[in-house]
């Protein structure tokens, strides 16, 4: 996993400088940061330019190289914006410790997206918001079966195309406050805040 | 001298966005249906151009629709910076199997198009794809609001 991020560090900004499209989406988004931030999974710091200024924000990634190659960015960003390579899966950050938890095309990449969530709930305090911008498996019966194929390949950098981000967010206790379609019902653009947890 | 008021300001403001927005999602409209015109003209003519090598029906429509696919998958690679990876790569995939099949159909009924009606029809299969992506879009966006209204 970590070898594929790695890789991928080198040809990231060309693959996905997709921000002419997504970029004012994102911005709006991310405006809701509130408070003490974690962003996860930053990349190579593409989103940056997309965040609000002067907000305490801490961004993870799970691949250095990623990390470094973001550093530029960061120190462009008008607020306090901390690096941390860390594992989503294993979040080293104690329980309650963040106002908002943001993602961006992340819970695509992930291996296992409930435990995941699970730890974004553990990090958040009580009624603390998550916010995400994601691509979702569609429910129309032929966007669907077109990602599902899709989503063979993908999966071998790391993507995939047909997950149920929606379904997998609420069952590790998220309730979703707002849904706005950045792109049909694959790409949305998502609030949720921290809920009761469910097994 | 009187000044605008903070609120003139701020509507005038608000103005210029929502046409700075309807003309960005006019000219990314014209970019996707232009495009899927394009992947839909060029996966039907490597889907004709495998039909002329005749290996057996099934081969043939196995290798066209593969060839169909492998033309549109780098169609969309490369467009993907402009007009977003997924909203180049999803449609595209939907124009690709749909315009290699009607080429593989009338294959079946033989019916052989020449290779300008073949790129003719690939584009109309993207046109009609870019039709319905629109309307869905409106639907999605209209479905949302409604279940999740701004506060």
């Amino acid at each position: 996993m970590l070898r594929i991020w790695d890789l991928r560090a080198e040809f990231y900004d060309l693959c996905e400088g997709s921000a002419l499209r997504r970029g004012p989406q994102k911005a709006s988004l991310f405006r809701n940061m509130m408070g003490r931030t974690l962003f996860v999974a930053t990349g190579t710091g593409l989103d940056i330019r997309h965040f609000p200024p002067l907000r305490e924000i801490v961004a993870i990634d799970i691949s250095e190289r990623m990390l470094r190659k973001a550093e530029a960015r960061r120190r462009n960003y008008r607020g306090v914006l901390r690096f941390v390579q860390a594992n989503a899966l294993n979040l080293c950050f104690p329980d309650g410790s963040f106002d908002t938890v943001a993602t961006s095309c992340t819970m695509c990449s992930v291996p296992e997206p409930i435990p995941v969530f699970r730890e974004f709930h553990r990090v958040l305090r009580p009624a603390g918001q998550l916010l995400m911008f994601e691509h979702v498996r569609s429910r129309n019966l032929i966007l669907g079966l077109a990602l599902d194929p899709m989503t063979l390949w993908t999966r071998l950098v790391g993507t995939e195309m047909n997950r149920d981000t929606l379904g997998n967010a609420t069952r590790a206790g998220f309730r979703f406050t707002r849904i706005e379609s950045a792109y049909l019902d694959i790409i949305l653009s998502m609030r949720a805040v921290k809920g009761r947890l469910t097994d | 001298m009187k000044l605008p008021s903070v609120d003139t300001v701020r509507v005038v403001q608000v103005c210029q966005n929502h046409e700075h927005d309807r003309l960005r999602s006019i000219l990314f409209g014209v970019g996707d249906c232009l495009f899927l015109m394009l992947a839909g003209a060029a996966a039907t003519l490597a889907t004709h151009l495998v039909h002329r090598v005749d290996w057996g029906f099934a081969i043939t429509c196995l290798a066209g629709m593969s060839a169909a696919m492998a033309v549109q998958a780098l169609l969309a690679i490369s467009v993907a910076p402009i007009l977003g990876s997924i909203e180049a790569m999803t449609p595209s995939m939907v124009v690709a199997m749909a315009s290699s099949m009607s080429e593989c159909a009338l294959h079946v009924i033989k019916r052989e198009l020449s290779w300008p009606g073949s790129c003719g029809l690939g584009a109309a299969v993207g046109a009609c794809t870019f039709v319905f992506v629109v309307a869905y879009g409106a639907a999605c966006k209209r479905s949302l609001r409604r279940a999740y209204p701004r506060g």
